[in-house]
């Protein structure tokens, strides 16, 4: 009997011990305290290196000469006003500088950069040719359209007419009501925000666009409502279709 | 992306958008500012763009 008492004994010693002493603190929070300290350090180094500066600081060699020539200036009988004008040292075509005239001669304002307006010209050879190239809608993009409309959310219809189709690009002669119609729920503002810029940006014009949930879309077909008639009585097409209309 | 041909043919992608750009808004002038902020292309790259295209002859300067 002591035997097993005994054995019972050892099986209890082989268990892991209860912890005596306290817990280590995880690492994230040790190096939070770390990096607060040294941000302190930082700004206190930086707050006594500008006290420093203003103590005791010594004009640089340039600053003293700039203050000798604004001496000898104001000393000068005063001129007319001439445009101060930095002469070029670095060679002409190299990197961005001010075009500059010689001293003496005025500068010209130059104007703001919205004054000038750019404007296609009909008149060129190509014109037409570039235009069917470029207003082509290609079903790789409607592919890409595809899947940046299905990452928004649960999409169950989404219809495009007007300027995606192929030539109505000319104003609204389609007579299409919208360019881009989404039905679906759960859609992110944020994502369909981003989306619809990104659209804008690629395709160059405002896009009339549409866009609502399941239940109010079926409401409205039942209403016959004018807006969903017309869309889809128009010259359209539903490139993401699962409601099967 | 090979997929979306046009703009390796054209150079940029911001050639392209700014070639659609242009075409869609025919007879509507736009300066370089509205073009960088409609297309969202930087100003630098618009204005290499209607240089481009200004040279060929495909924009005029209004």
């Amino acid at each position: 009997m002591a035997k097993k008492k005994k054995k019972i004994r050892r099986r209890t010693r082989i268990r892991p011990r209860p912890r005596k002493t306290a817990r280590k603190k995880p690492a994230f929070k040790r190096r939070k305290k770390i990096i607060k300290k040294t941000i302190k350090k930082r700004l206190l180094k930086r707050v006594r290196r500008a006290k420093r500066k203003i103590r005791t600081r010594r004009p640089s060699i340039r600053a003293r000469r700039i203050k000798k020539a604004r001496i000898k200036k104001r000393a000068r009988p005063k001129r007319k006003k001439i445009a101060r004008v930095k002469i070029a040292r670095r060679k002409p075509g190299r990197g961005r500088h001010k075009k500059t005239a010689p001293r003496g001669v005025k500068r010209k304002r130059i104007a703001p950069s919205s004054l000038k307006r750019y404007i296609l010209n009909p008149n060129h050879e190509f014109y037409s040719e570039l235009r069917s190239l470029v207003l082509k809608s290609s079903p790789a993009e409607k592919e890409r359209l595809i899947r940046k409309i299905l990452r928004l959310g649960r999409i169950r219809l989404a219809v495009i007419s007007g300027i995606f189709l192929n030539s109505g690009s000319q104003f609204n002669g389609d007579g299409s009501v919208s360019d881009l119609f989404i039905v679906g729920d759960d859609i992110d503002r944020k994502k369909l925000r981003l989306f619809l810029r990104s659209l804008e940006a690629e395709v160059g014009r405002e896009v009339r666009f549409a866009i609502m949930e399941k239940d109010e879309f079926e409401y409205r077909l039942g209403m016959f409502d004018r807006f969903v008639r017309v869309l889809l009585e128009g010259p359209h097409e539903k490139i993401i279709n699962k409601l099967g209309i | 992306m090979s997929k979306y041909s046009l703009d390796n043919l054209f150079g940029s992608k911001a050639r392209l958008k700014v070639l659609k750009f242009v075409f869609r808004n025919y007879p509507n002038d736009f300066s370089l500012k509205e073009l960088s902020e409609r297309v969202q292309v930087t100003y630098k790259h618009a204005k290499k763009e209607i240089q481009v295209l200004e040279s060929l002859g495909l924009i005029k300067r209004k």
